[in-house]
């Protein structure tokens, strides 16, 4: 075939974008209109199921692809063209303008002769290609470009000839589309144990598809760069069926491969005994139309030869007729992408092959040196019907020649003699399924087309006319298809498969059809993907190591293939569990590594009703890890900062405090013990009730509390209060005063069952040094009458403040997820519904603290402990036969903080809360957040002069109360983080009279700085609120203002 | 009667070499012109296309390497040279070109042959016009003034050498004949290539048609056979006939020295 005609037409139609949207448009509206005619239903009405499967048949896009027209070659330094190769391993080689605004390019580069042996390099340090000592040699490879350059060098500067062959600028929607890696991928490394540690007679398996950007189940080819080293002379031999044949020493080799169902191929040598090293780099895919694409071939596409594959032999000599080649299965195709290698060369010439019925011009292409001949490499070879003409321009050579694959141009007219055919291999015709826990079937056959490709195989029945396209997927010697299918009810059902050649959209080839009775899963039952492949749920045996969040390994070769999902009840080294749909998988050091990625719920659960709440009973298996207790270096547990304040008001510098110290009653350093800090309560010792002996109050009168009622002020949001961006802005209001309660608190919160907490406790001081801010913990945990006196420990010169602050909580969650199945014929995007997705906390609370003040200067205190890691045990539940994992884990600290200027005692301050909060989705209603107003009640305070000063003041505010982190996981997935704090604060304003005081006056109010703040990693769900903040609240709930006046 | 027969084999051996001669006169001349010049419309004359702005000469074989000393173009009175390079295929040089004619001559260093190619490109490097002549031989001695023409390459004009030794082969070996049979210009590939007689194919190449190329290769036979039959038979009446022949040149010699 004339490649210039062609190259020029190609151009002419691949060169708008515009253009090419447009065709895209009317080919895809073709082909949808003429699958509906082809597939009418017997009323010969096109049915409302008809035009609703029509509606998920996405447009196909034609892959870009520019085979470059006879040309001198971009780079050809030896004689003046372009520079020799740089030894920069930053170089770029420029193309040429035509191929600026392409995505990658196929590309020649020979060697020629070097005086020492040579490697070229591009991206990511892959060598593409070595050229032994005085050997002429040279590979065809693909590479990314960016502007219009391939990042290529070599390890010693050189000329080069560089050739390329063709550009591409598809993406992976299209079939057929060939795309470069911006990054080669490194798939198998004898070196380092990656697939193998050596390569002999026992093939490797190297896996392809799944990394760096190659589609795991989409992948119809990949591009792969072999760097091989042999003790001996031997063949290289790939699962696919290609045959290197390459010399003692290095070689590198670029081809492209059939990776197998499991997404990889095997590489081995020809004879045992022999044995070499392997590195292998794939630098590209061919992407696979998916399921219900218009089209899976179009002009341009790269399609897989399966009936003419075989390797051949051909001896041609210079000024002999051409040998007549065949690399193409089908006459549409307009270039063939053949392994080439030559051997047995003489006449002492090097030369190059040349394709067609003449050798024309000068010596361009594959490299056959004199010695060596042409080591194994990709030729782009431009056919007519399929075929060619092969010959060597000068002297004589043996060249295999391996048919690998062709891209497409345009269609040939459709001959009867050459028939289509089409088979449905499963299931079997009269077949009975049961789909009530699966959902769907898949149909699958095998099709040949006659002179031209494929265009698309249509799957009809006459209950309904049109249900969906194909996918295809070449198959070592034959081509295969599949299609995920079901019915809408119980019945007897024909299914069809109808292949359409490139030859004319709206003419049905041939046909296959299959009498299936279906028994489908109906509303209420659980329907799990059948994808699914569950482990760890009957069996003890460990299946896999869980490596992290989405890497396992196992010890055999698992029976997995990319798409499938892997869930796992919790193991050991996943305590979560495991939920993941396979990639990739790697043979590493004789183990089995198998990558993951996230799986949409819905995509395992296509229909299920999951409503677990979970109060974790009497905390029996919560574990609590008391952080500042068994820290070394309490920097890691404790932090917090101190500003000055100026006389006008204006805060100075803050300063972190980098001086913390743990001390015991006497003052020395202390090691505390476990549960100091924090400890688990169970049965009677669970008090989440605010009470006098919780604080140094001698007098039960003295100690009062209060309580706010939820809804009367409008100080605290609703979940449907707060904004897309989580934030609420609070109204200015003022408190609305001293209330009752009426006993126990209300609110869905307070539902819950409180028959264990956390409880958490910390004495804290904060003084100042010699200008210099410490924070002191005591060593172990204080009653309220010890921490006066260890409080007075700690006064320091310049002032401070101590806190003893304290606190207690119960946790329950929610866990909802509700979907419905709404396919009728096929799996379609969205086709499953999430009626309800809730996650949900309930809490109860209660924060109480104590303070110290002796601060005659105002000053700003920031103070954050640490106090304990709550692992709360992993709730499973079976979902029909699906093991759901979930756990949460609670961080608590103790946050202090205050600007003030004082010398006064505040024995007790408090609050008590029931909160509840979280989100829920559904598909029709989007994301809701869930938070309640919820009572609070709150401690009286009544400030008193620090015992033995002579001093009583007190001017600003503090706060001090618990402060915690939920960490929620579905599986080993990010759920939601959420964290709320609720710290109890008391501002006031205190005047006294006499001297000594006598009098004293207040002002002073009480509130609730209360925080909730969070986000979901909601991927787990196919919706676009990615990271999404819930939460960002911070409210001043005022409690109680008040005046007082009384004598000391 | 001896001198009768003699004349008689030696009438029929020169009608079967005169018959063989035209057959394979005939053979050669039944082989398109496109022969020795690579695609249907290598010229004669070369002439840069409209959108030309490069012409690349290349002359490929080992030899090549060191065997040009210079190429020179001319497009209108004077000849320049073109840069040489050598390459792992032969020697390249380049110029730049308007479209138009233009003449190109080469000048050899040694004996050797090669494909002789010319590739005119525009200003993209796509090539839009090519030549390409099949193992050309280069020979000092076989030269007008030191070069040969690309236009007597082509037109298969190449002067007759003083030597009728063989042409080196691409691989050192000999050629399988000299290069100055008639029609020889027009099949330079054919006579230098040392396989493509002995192909099937490359038979089917020159456009002969069957029955004739076995009457041509029937009638060598006959020509070969009858030939050595007859060689013999004159070396047998040569080697009885020359006791009397010598006897006479004795009595001759004898008769002048008297």
């Amino acid at each position: 075939m004339n490649s210039r005609p062609f190259a020029a037409a190609v151009r002419g139609l691949f060169g708008g974008r515009f253009a090419g949207a447009v065709r895209m448009s009317v080919a895809s509206v073709l082909a949808v209109t003429l699958a509906m005619a082809a597939v009418p239903p017997p009323a010969a009405a096109v049915s409302g199921d008809a035009v609703e499967n029509l509606s998920a048949v996405r447009a196909a896009r034609e892959p870009g692809f520019t085979p470059v027209p006879a040309s001198l070659p971009a780079v050809d330094s030896g004689v003046g063209i372009g520079s020799r190769l740089s030894a920069d391993a930053s170089g770029e080689v420029f193309l040429g303008s035509a191929a600026e605004g392409e995505g990658a390019a196929l590309i020649r580069l020979t060697v020629f002769e070097p005086g020492t042996s040579q490697t070229v390099y591009t991206t990511a340090d892959t060598a593409v290609l070595h050229a032994q000592q005085g050997i002429t040699t040279s590979t065809t490879v693909l590479l990314p470009m960016a502007a219009g350059s391939v990042e290529l060098w070599t390890d010693a500067e050189s000329d080069i000839r560089v050739e390329p062959l063709a550009y591409f600028h598809g993406d992976q929607v299209s079939g057929g589309a060939t795309i470069a890696l911006p990054e080669p991928v490194v798939q198998a490394d004898t070196a380092t144990g990656l697939a193998g540690s050596a390569l002999t007679s026992v093939p490797l398996w190297i896996g392809l598809t799944g990394e760096g950007g190659v589609s795991a189940t989409l992948a119809r080819s990949v591009h792969v760069v072999l760097d091989v080293t042999l003790a001996e002379a031997d063949d290289v031999v790939l699962g696919d069926g290609q045959r290197m044949a390459l010399p003692t020493g290095r070689s590198i080799v670029a081809t492209i491969v059939d990776a197998e169902d499991q997404g990889g191929v095997t590489v081995g040598l020809g004879r045992s005994g022999n044995t070499g090293t392997l590195r292998a780099t794939v630098t590209g895919w061919v992407a696979e139309a998916a399921e219900d694409t218009s089209g899976a071939n179009h002009r341009g596409s790269y399609v897989v030869n399966t009936e003419h594959r075989p390797a051949t032999r051909l001896d041609v000599s210079a000024g002999t007729a051409p040998q007549e080649v065949r690399l193409s299965d089908d006459h549409d195709s307009a270039y063939a992408l053949a392994l080439v290698q030559a051997s047995n060369v003489s006449g002492g010439d090097t030369t190059t092959l040349a394709w067609g019925p003449e050798v024309r011009g000068r010596s361009t292409g594959v490299a056959v040196d004199q010695a060596a001949g042409a080591q194994p490499q990709l030729a782009l070879v431009p056919v007519d019907t399929g075929g060619t003409q092969l010959s060597i321009r000068r002297g004589s050579a043996t060249v295999s020649l391996q048919p690998l694959g062709s891209f497409l141009g345009d269609p040939v007219p459709h001959h009867a003699s050459d028939p289509a055919a089409i088979t449905i291999t499963s299931p079997a015709d009269r077949q009975s399924l049961d789909l009530t826990e699966t959902g769907y079937f898949t149909l699958e056959g095998t099709v040949s087309t006659g002179g031209n490709s494929v265009d698309r195989i249509a799957i009809s029945s006459p209950d309904v006319g049109f249900i969906g396209l194909a996918e295809l997927n070449p198959a070592g010697d034959e081509l295969t298809w599949s299609f995920r299918a079901l019915a809408p009810e119980d019945g007897d059902f024909d299914y069809v498969a109808t292949v359409f050649d490139r030859s004319d959209p709206g003419t049905a080839r041939a046909s296959d059809r299959v009498r299936l009775t279906l028994d489908v899963a109906e509303e209420g039952d659980t329907v799990v993907s059948p994808e699914a492949q569950v482990f760890h749920l009957e069996t003890t045996e460990l299946e896999f190591e869980v490596l992290d969040e989405f890497s396992l390994r196992f010890t055999e070769r698992p029976e997995l293939e990319p798409g499938d999902i892997i869930v796992s009840a919790p193991l050991p080294s996943a305590p979560s569990g495991f939920l993941g749909r396979m990639s990739s998988m790697d043979l590493v050091s004789g183990s089995w590594e198998v990558s993951t990625i996230e799986v949409p719920l819905e995509e395992l659960f296509l229909q299920v009703d999951i409503d677990e709440t979970e109060d974790y009973g009497e905390g029996d298996d919560v574990a609590v890890q008391d952080l500042i207790a068994q820290t070394t270096d309490p920097l890691e547990v404790i932090s917090g900062s101190y500003t000055p304040v100026g006389e006008d008001g204006t805060p100075g510098p803050e300063m972190p405090v980098s001086d913390v110290q743990v001390l015991d009653e006497n003052g020395n350093t202390h090691s505390p013990l476990p549960g100091t800090y924090a400890q688990i309560a169970a049965g009677e010792d669970v008090d989440l009730e605010l009470s006098s002996d919780e604080f140094n109050v001698p007098d039960p009168a003295d100690f009062k509390t209060a309580c706010r009622l939820p809804g009367t002020d409008g100080q605290e949001p609703l979940g449907e209060d707060i904004g897309d961006d989580g934030e609420w802005r609070a109204p200015v209001a003022h408190a609305p005063g001293d209330g009752s309660c009426g006993g126990q608190l209300k609110g869905p919160g307070a539902s819950l069952s409180a028959d264990w907490t956390t409880k958490v406790d910390a004495s804290v001081a904060a003084v100042v040094e010699n200008g210099v801010p410490k924070i002191r913990t005591a060593g172990k945990k204080l009653e309220p009458w010890e921490f006066e006196a260890w409080s007075e420990k700690q006064r320091g010169d310049e002032g401070g403040v101590a806190v003893r602050g304290g606190g207690e909580l119960n946790l329950g969650f929610a866990f909802v997820l509700k979907t419905k199945l709404s396919f009728k014929w096929k799996v379609i995007p969205r086709g499953v519904s999430i009626e309800e997705f809730r996650i949900e906390f309930n809490s109860k609370l209660k924060a109480s603290a104590s303070v110290q003040a002796w601060l005659q200067v105002e000053s700003r205190w920031n103070v954050n402990l640490k106090v304990a890691e709550v692992a709360l045990p992993t709730t499973t539940f079976m979902a029909g036969p699906i093991p759901v994992a979930i756990t949460n884990r609670l961080n608590f600290a103790m946050v202090i903080n205050g600007t003030l200027r004082a010398e006064a005692d505040i024995p007790a301050i408090g609050i008590e809360r029931a909160d509840t909060f979280g989100f829920v989705y559904s598909s029709a209603k989007g994301m809701k957040r869930i938070k309640e107003d919820t009572p609070t009640t709150y401690v009286l305070p009544k400030p008193r002069q620090v015992a033995g000063a002579t001093a009583f003041s007190f001017e600003g505010e503090v706060a001090a109360g618990p402060q915690v982190s939920y960490q929620s996981r579905i599986y080993s997935f990010a759920g939601p983080d959420i964290t709320l704090s609720a710290r109890s604060g008391y501002a006031a304003k205190l005047g006294v009279t006499g001297i000594p005081p006598t009098e004293a006056e207040i002002e002073a109010s009480i509130f609730l700085a209360l925080g909730l703040t969070g986000s979901a990693k909601l991927t787990l769900l196919r919706w676009d609120l990615l990271n999404l903040t819930i939460f960002q609240v911070g409210v001043r709930l005022n409690l109680l203002e008040y005046r007082d006046k009384w004598r000391l | 009667m001896n001198a009768d027969r003699r004349g008689s084999w030696g009438r029929i051996f020169r009608t079967f070499l005169s018959l063989n001669l035209l057959l394979a006169a005939a053979w050669f001349g039944a082989a398109p012109a496109s022969a020795d010049r690579v695609g249907l419309d290598t010229p004669e004359a070369l002439y840069a296309p409209v959108g030309a702005v490069q012409l690349w000469v290349d002359v490929e074989s080992q030899a090549a390497r060191s065997g040009v000393v210079s190429i020179s173009w001319r497009a209108d009175s004077s000849w320049v040279p073109l840069a040489l390079s050598s390459t792992v295929f032969g020697v390249t040089g380049s110029t730049a070109v308007s479209p138009g004619g233009l003449e190109l001559r080469f000048s050899p260093a040694g004996r050797f042959s090669a494909d002789v190619a010319i590739t005119f490109a525009d200003a993209n490097g796509i090539i839009v016009e090519e030549h390409r002549l099949r193992n050309v031989p280069f020979d000092p001695a076989r030269t007008f003034d030191g070069w040969i023409t690309w236009n007597d390459m082509a037109a298969g004009n190449i002067p007759p050498g003083p030597s009728p030794s063989p042409m080196p082969s691409p691989g050192g070996g000999p050629d399988r004949q000299p290069n100055n049979l008639p029609g020889a210009h027009t099949n330079i590939q054919e006579n230098h290539s040392s396989t493509s007689v002995t192909s099937p194919k490359s038979l089917g190449t020159t456009g002969a048609a069957g029955p004739l190329l076995v009457g041509i290769l029937a009638g060598g036979v006959l020509s070969a056979v009858a030939g050595t039959v007859l060689v013999l038979r004159q070396r047998w009446l040569r080697a009885a006939q020359a006791p009397r022949d010598l006897a006479a040149g004795r009595a001759e010699q004898q008769g002048e020295t008297r």
